[in-house]
């Protein structure tokens, strides 16, 4: 294939001058406008959500669109989603870097920044969520008089360990690859407090063999752990529903299907992420098309895995020969909450069709839409699953239905908003791309070139 | 003047001649001295006899305490006060297997990052190399080697010699 | 959201019923959404299905914002507040006799309905009244209560009573009144002015005297009384037949045919719970002590009574009385020989329904409904006497209540030809419950001196001159004769908490006895009632009982004098509105009852507002569907309110429920529904012809706790009838295993294992459970905005399910507590153990554990668990119950967590105390929860399953024994008796004929 349009990077860029280019984002003088733009909307967004939190919390959850047969909405739905979308950060900059893919250094830095807000969002849900969230610490296991411990056949303590744990992973694998570059600002920082910020975050590290010795034995050790992390975490979170009897929520293919919906959206985030950051900072030589071609690539696996999903889960449902199980699938098909399930049906299995076409993956509309459609669906997914089983499940004296209210969309769309003030303020103040991890890039590509003469 | 002095510190123009220097050097019995570059460098720690594996062990001895902490606590806490729980056994072991799980992650996790940064000796707001302007470019396109000069056989005047051999582009005295 | 799923409505009847058609076998279905399926109903069902609730959540309501805005004045008035002088009080050192601390005291007294006694036993805490329980001695009571008696409790605590003596609105004095009253006496004494009394339908004996004491010192004066919900036909009917009214009394104890015309005898009149204990409360088959009557019923509005009979005819309510007649002409009633070709129903099914009547003679009989009119209630009682069914099964005494001087109608026309001076208006509300065209509250007007004395400031207390507060009856001295005419003595249980008056109180005064001690008033009467020796010892056992033996009224077999007259004629055709007392509310005087307004309504499930029963025929023409508004009109005057279609309706029948749309009810009764007495012709009948209909554009949210659901095919109910019952015993319990398998080890309860058993032949769907439950376990009121939501917090419901056609569906009750699961799905969810078994075997919540995840309820497969969305229990709360109606025993819980049934926890520790305490193991039975003990025809039964012999575990060795959704394995502590059914084989031939194949 046409090597020109599989570039990586551009030709004779040499480490020196991308360092300077990208640590130039961070230290030169103002940031685009259009970024200040970007903030001002978002922060007015996360505004919102401040708002939704403070009623739902002092009235309590009965603001939310809830009831008996429906006790789980938004909060459980939103979790699902942002956790899925943690995914793929830790996918590319870990599985990706273990498999040795060059075409990850450009854009493992958002993939990591972007897992670690979603992983705080996903993690602020459940607070949302409960009854009553200030005894949220009865679900850790803390010594007290009544000898009380968690119950731990629970998934939700399963839970509260799988997110915690992969908070902490997320954050620690952010931190170790920002070390370097933090040197690296640190040693470009001209004034005295910009030294002095990059120069105690960067710890001292002065790029001496031991250190890069040790770095990557720790980075390869976490590499390592992020395999099975990736696949326990949403795993785990789909455990809430597939542990439960409750037809709808009860299938064991549930964990690989949700980790693969998981990186499928993951992966749309980081190519809009990707997208952003060209037009914010003319990184268009840095993330190429054919970064976007990857990316697209990635997220056509994932979807066809998804879509394999449905077809399974169907099938096992009439398989089953239970009425319970059956009845769902029709409700769900023909019932008051069937436009969210063709919504899903035609944002994951018809539209996602578009990522077979090269000629969409590389075209930065054509992947933005793409991108953006797995997102909606993958929500549509989730608000079908955790919505229409306990809807009409056993007992039909029971059956009933609800409707999302305000406080519903007001908490969801404000997370979106917190997210990208988080995303933003980082890419100003952190290098939006790995400078360390170019720079080998770089050498690596230098001594190919040597190589083949 | 000697004791004031850090050592040496030799700039190359390419990660190959800091390989080659530092191999050469070590041939020549060196044993304290470093090389700097804005990558890790494939060979370079064999080249610097780099060979301790602390981290990953830390790491796995975490892992492990961790785990069998995590599995022993749930163990403990069913029979510490057992619960009649929809008919379920009070041992409901195949339940504990994911928090065991998340908490041997967590295990590798923390014992690799901190062992990481305590071995490399972080924070370390202070270093001798960090008075030379020139070293700044060790974090962008500069390579280069310090000869300790506590080093026994640290010779600054053989050493120069060395370093030119190899190919160094400056070499400058690093105060203490 | 609501835009996807609004769509336009319109039902296509048709449709359904080719639906119906093509079910074959026993096929159930919840309600008309049932038919789902169909895409004209899918429609209407999607345009019910969302909550269409305000997008928006308020919470914060104007009330509650006054509320805090007046907290924080106060607080900011505290700054000034002083220390408080230094004062001695007296410590409680000696308290009265085996009063404890935390014990109940119980005391027989007596809770009046439309005047007759039920008699009760009040459970009161260091003098305070929590719960009402039926007295098992007290005849009309037999244990048992119905839901309005239950909630008596919230009543009593009601902020909104009246506390004040008013005049002409403003607050007055006792002595104000009294010296009005003194001089206006002197004018009553010379004869210059006349005194009315307006009473509601009493029957107290001490009332009485005192009304004729009045009388005697007045001679002028006129005692009229106002019946609300009934017109006297019975008495009237029966004074055709007899020459004297009679009032009957049906001994079902001994009947095995029981024909109901348009009667509801399970679920209306002073006899209904015997009614129920008698006629449901040992339809058995399993059983050796089983009687399995056949029960019949003929109603123009769809009732409980009906959905407990074996067999039931929807008949438009101005028809009944010519198919009685046909009825009696096939029985060769004297007279009646033409009525026989007049017959509004298929001849077969009446020729068959003769032949078992026949066939049962002297134990079968036949009641007639109070709405209907004299003549029915004369042919009916000459069928009874002409099968020999007088003097065994139905019994004849003089008439319980006294007879007044007139009823309302003539009050009012007194009142307009201004022959009253002076009326006392004693319980009742003829402004709110008059009907339109007697204009009572314009005549009201014209009455000089007015007075009102009644438990609330209601619409007639705004419009008298004097307004004086009620007790009420937990809080009064009083009596009344119970429906045998027994008399049942009222002790109060309480001093009156807002000061208020006893009618007895109230007579005296006008009779110029001022002030005059309650308790006295009463005893004078029986002092002088009772001949004897030994009074204080006869009236203080009285007391205790809570009745006085041997005051039944006797009974004697009336000689016939006339034969019956001839059906009055009716158009068979034409829209006909039919009045009705709302199942809950009464005739209004519970409309400001929050449990009652929340209990959903029999059959229709709707709460709160209510709605106008159409038939589906009638909604299939009109093209209406549920919550549609309509506007009836009738004699000029209309009424907009919903409708609600309602299987097993009429087809011209629309039926109103009286008691709603109260004007002054207070805070929780103001403007619920509509008030259908306005539209009531004067001359009180309950049923009336030439009503029109006109469809409204706009719709009602109904407040209903079930909607458009459907038995989808699962076996949740099951029934069959008595021969196949025969032939197939077991046939509840098709994959019946000895030994359960599981995959988890069986935990051994070895003290107690606690269990109940619901027996669907007896259930009779009543809802007293509901708000038994409610009132034992301070169960919070979340009102209609919480229920459209689904949000009701009932622990237990009662599930009601149609089966076969929808213009004439059979109704099925299935009460739903929890399960109580020993392998319960919902406990191993829960992240904290908030909730899990104890070692008896019960399915536990923890409330202080819960932090909310309602992982619990989403894995409940009967979903019988309620959580508390918000703080409805908070002082502040819009309709949060007052604390003193709180049972002490029980946690009251608060936002944010999960709570359900408990089976009366509070209940088997107490009574396992007691049993420790006494050294002696606990009998079985001595401990029942609250909705068993509540049941009128003790379907439901709990127990100790460990011991053998206990009622509930011969309950589940019965073959008819069975869980609910067995298959998961869940393993129910409450298990059902199928349903088995009498019906006669002649009728179910005919049916089957008609059936489409």
């Amino acid at each position: 294939m046409n090597r020109r349009r599989d570039e990586l990077a551009p030709p004779g860029l040499s480490a020196g001058a991308l360092t300077d280019r990208v640590s130039a984002t961070v230290l030169g003088t103002r940031p685009p406008r259009a970024w200040w733009l970007a903030l001002g909307l978002a922060t007015l967004l996360s505004l919102l959500f401040l708002v939704g939190v403070v009623y739902v919390l002092s009235v309590g959850v009965g603001a939310f669109g809830l009831n008996i047969p429906v006790a789980w909405g938004f909060p459980i739905i939103n979790t699902i989603w942002w956790i899925g979308i943690a995914h793929a950060g830790t996918l590319i900059s870990a599985v990706l870097w273990l498999t040795r893919q060059d075409w990850r250094a450009s854009i493992s830095r958002s993939a990591e920044a972007m897992a670690m807000f979603a992983i705080v969002l996903a993690g602020s849900y459940p607070l949302l969520h409960l009854g009553r969230p200030q005894f949220a610490y009865f679900l850790l296991p803390y010594p007290n008089l009544m000898d009380l411990w968690p119950q731990w056949r629970s998934p939700l303590v399963w839970d509260f360990f799988a997110i915690a744990s992969y908070l902490l992973f997320t954050a620690s694998f952010l931190f170790l690859s920002l070390l370097p570059d933090l040197a690296s600002l640190r040693d470009r920082a001209r004034h005295r407090a910009v030294q002095r910020f990059y120069g105690v975050l960067a710890l001292g590290w002065r790029n001496s063999a031991r250190h890069w010795h040790r770095y990557q034995q720790a980075h390869r050790v976490l590499a390592v752990i992020a395999v099975p992390i990736v696949v326990s975490v949403t795993g785990t979170i789909s455990l809430d529903l597939a542990v439960s009897i409750v037809p709808g929520f009860h299938f064991t293919i549930f964990p690989p299907y949700f980790v693969a919906g998981a990186l499928y959206s993951g992966f749309a985030t980081v190519a809009i992420i990707a997208i952003v950051l060209r037009a914010l900072f003319g990184f268009r030589d840095l993330i190429t098309r054919a970064h976007l071609n990857r990316l697209g690539i990635m997220m056509l696996c994932f979807v066809l895995v998804v879509d394999y999903a449905y077809l399974q889960e169907v099938f096992t449902a009439f398989y089953t020969g239970e009425d319970f199980y059956r009845s769902v699938y029709y409700d769900r098909w023909t019932g008051p909450y069937a436009p969210f399930y063709w919504g899903m049906i035609l944002c994951n299995v018809v539209l996602a069709q578009g990522l077979w076409f090269r000629r969409l993956r590389e075209s930065v509309p054509g992947l933005l839409c793409l991108a953006v459609i797995a997102e909606i669906g993958m929500w549509l997914e989730r608000f079908q699953i955790v919505i229409t089983s306990t809807h009409k499940d056993y007992m039909p004296s029971a059956w009933d239905t609800v409707t999302p209210s305000a406080w519903d969309w007001l908490t969801y769309a404000g997370s979106i908003g917190v997210f990208v003030v988080l995303l933003l303020l980082f890419i100003k103040l952190m290098p939006a791309i790995s400078m360390h991890d170019m720079r080998e890039m770089l050498h690596r590509r230098k001594q190919r070139e040597a190589d083949h003469g | 003047m000697d004791e004031r002095l850090h050592g040496l510190l030799a700039r190359f123009p390419d990660a190959d001649h800091l390989l080659a220097a530092s191999r050469d050097l070590r041939r020549r019995g060196l044993t304290r001295l470093d090389a700097y570059s804005p990558h890790p460098v494939e060979g370079l720690d064999q080249a610097l006899g780099l060979s301790e594996r602390r981290v990953p062990v830390t790491a796995l001895v975490c892992a492990v305490v961790a785990g069998a902490g995590a599995l022993a606590l749930q163990v403990y806490a069913s029979l510490d006060y057992p619960f009649n729980v929809g008919g379920r056994p009070v041992l409901s072991w195949p339940a504990y297997s994911i928090v065991t799980f998340a908490m041997t992650m967590v295990g590798a996790n923390l014992g690799a990052m901190l062992s990481m940064l305590w071995l490399n000796g972080f924070p370390r707001p202070y270093h001798p190399l960090f008075n030379v302007a020139e070293f700044d470019a060790a974090s962008r396109d500069g390579y280069f080697l310090c000869l300790e000069a506590s080093d026994p056989l640290f010779d600054a005047e053989r050493l120069r010699e060395h370093l030119l051999q190899n190919g160094a582009v400056s070499i400058q005295e690093v105060p203490a | 959201m609501s835009s996807i799923i609004a769509r336009e409505h319109g039902t296509d009847m048709a449709a359904l019923r080719r639906k119906l058609a093509g079910r074959s076998g026993r096929h159930y279905w919840r309600s008309l959404e049932e038919l789902a399926d169909s895409d004209d109903f899918q429609r209407l069902l999607e345009e019910e299905f969302p909550r269409l609730a305000p997008l928006w959540e308020g919470r914060v309501s104007r009330r509650g914002l006054l509320g805090l805005m007046a907290a924080s004045l106060a607080l900011g008035g505290l700054t000034g507040c002083k220390p408080q002088p230094e004062e001695r009080i007296a410590p409680y050192t000696r308290r009265p006799e085996d009063l404890l601390p935390g014990r109940a005291r119980w005391y027989a007294s007596t809770l009046p309905l439309d005047g007759y006694a039920r008699g009760v036993l009040v459970k009161t805490f260091q003098g305070r009244p929590v719960k009402v329980e039926g007295n098992p001695e007290h005849p009309a009571s037999l244990g048992a209560t119905d839901s309005i008696a239950q909630a008596e409790i919230l009543g009593l605590y009601d902020p909104d009573r009246s506390q004040t003596i008013r005049y002409q609105g403003t607050a007055g004095s006792d002595a104000a009144f009294l010296e009005q009253l003194q001089a206006q006496r002197r004018h009553w004494a010379a004869g210059e002015r006349r005194l009315c009394l307006l009473t509601g339908p009493l029957t107290s004996p001490s009332q009485h005297a005192l009304i004729e004491r009045l009388k005697r010192l007045y001679p002028s004066t006129r005692w009229y009384r106002h019946e609300p919900l009934a017109n006297g036909a019975a008495h009237q009917g029966t004074r055709q037949l007899f020459g004297e009214p009679r009032e009957a009394r049906y001994r079902l104890d001994r009947a095995r045919v029981i024909l109901d015309l348009d009667a509801d005898m399970l679920g209306s009149g002073p006899a209904k719970l015997v009614h129920a204990r008698h006629a449901m409360g040992r339809r058995r088959p399993d059983r050796e002590d089983a009687l399995l009557n056949r029960l019949y019923s003929v109603e123009s509005t769809p009732s409980i009574t009906g959905a407990s009979s074996d067999h039931r005819l929807p008949l438009a309510a101005a028809e009944v009385p010519a198919l009685a007649a046909a009825l009696a002409a096939r029985l060769g009633v004297p007279g009646m020989a033409d009525q026989a070709e007049n017959s509004p129903v298929d001849p077969a099914w009446l020729d068959a329904l003769a032949d078992d009547l026949r066939r049962a003679g002297a134990e079968a009989v036949v009641i007639p409904g109070d709405t209907q009119p004299a003549a029915l209630h004369a042919l009916a009682h000459a069928i009874n006497h002409h099968l020999g069914a007088a003097g065994t099964s139905v019994e004849y005494s003089a008439p319980v209540a006294p007879a007044a001087d007139g009823d309302l109608a003539d009050l009012s026309r007194a009142m307009g030809e201004d022959r009253v001076d002076a009326l006392l208006m004693l319980n009742v509300n003829p402004v709110y419950n008059a009907p339109a065209g007697l204009a009572f509250e314009e005549r009201l007007a014209r009455v000089p001196f007015s007075v009102h004395c009644g438990q609330y400031r209601d619409e007639t207390g705004r419009a008298a001159l004097w307004h004086l507060p009620a007790a009420h009856p937990l809080e009064s001295w009083d009596d009344a004769r119970a429906f045998d005419g027994t008399v049942s003595l009222m002790q109060p249980t309480i001093v009156p908490l807002f000061g208020g008056y006893t009618a007895q109180q109230v007579l005296a005064a006008f009779a110029g006895r001022y002030r005059a001690d309650p308790r006295e008033l009463v005893r004078e009467h029986w002092r002088q009632a009772l001949p004897g020796a030994d009074f204080e010892r006869h009236w203080h056992s009285a007391l205790q009982r809570g009745w006085i033996d041997g005051t039944a009224l006797p009974t004697s077999l009336p000689t016939l004098r006339n034969t019956p007259p001839p059906p009055p004629p009716t158009d068979r055709d034409g829209l006909l509105l039919q009045w009705r007392a709302d199942p809950a509310l009464h005739d209004g005087h519970y409309a400001n009852n929050g449990w009652l307004q929340e209990l959903p309504r029999p059959l229709t499930q709707l709460t709160w507002d209510g709605a106008a029963l159409i038939s589906p025929a009638l909604a299939e023409r009109e093209g209406l569907s549920e919550g549609q508004r309509v506007r009836l009109t009738l004699a000029g005057r209309s009424l907009d309110t919903p409708v609600w279609i309602q299987p097993g309706q009429p087809a011209r029948a629309i039926t109103l429920f009286l008691g709603q749309g109260r004007r002054d009810a207070g805070r929780v009764g103001n403007g619920v529904g509509v008030n259908a007495y306005r539209l009531m012709p004067d001359h009180g009948a309950f049923a009336a012809g030439g009503v029109t209909l006109e469809v409204l554009g706009d719709r009602a949210a109904l407040a209903s706790t079930q909607q458009h659901h459907n038995m989808a095919g699962r076996d949740l109910l099951r029934e069959t009838d008595l021969a196949h019952f025969q032939e197939e015993p077991g046939f509840a319990q098709p994959d019946r295993v000895e030994e359960p398998i599981s995959l988890y080890p069986e935990w051994d309860y070895p003290d107690h294992a606690w269990g109940m058993s619901i027996d669907l032949n007896s259930c009779i769907g009543c809802n007293a459970c509901i708000t038994a439950c409610q009132a034992e376990n301070n169960i919070p009121i979340v009102g209609p905005e919480e229920v459209r939501r689904g949000r009701e917090m009932h622990w237990i419901r009662v599930d009601r399910y149609y089966a076969g056609p929808l213009d004439d569906p059979s109704m099925h009750f299935q009460p739903v507590p929890c399960m109580h699961c020993e392998k319960a799905p919902c406990e191993y969810v829960c992240p904290v153990e908030a909730t899990q078994h104890s070692s008896e075997g019960l399915n536990e919540m923890i409330y202080n554990r819960c932090v909310g995840t309602r992982y619990c309820s989403q894995n409940c497969p009967y979903k019988v668990r309620r959580f508390n969305w918000y703080h409805y229990t908070e002082a502040t709360a819009e309709l949060a119950t007052p604390a003193a109606a709180h049972n002490p025993d029980v946690t009251v819980r608060s936002r944010g967590v999960m709570e359900k049934c408990t089976y009366c926890v509070q209940r088997i520790n107490q009574a396992e105390t007691d049993a420790r305490n006494e050294d002696r193991p606990l009998e079985d039975g001595e401990l029942r929860t609250a909705c068993q003990q509540v049941c009128p025809s003790e379907a439901i039964e709990f127990g100790d399953l460990n011991d053998r012999h206990s009622a509930v575990s011969r309950a589940k060795a019965s073959p008819l024994n069975y869980a609910m959704l067995e298959e998961l394995n869940t393993r129910p502590r409450t298990t059902y008796l199928a349903g088995v059914r009498n019906p006669n084989p002649a009728i179910q031939a005919l049916e089957a004929r008609e059936a489409p194949a």
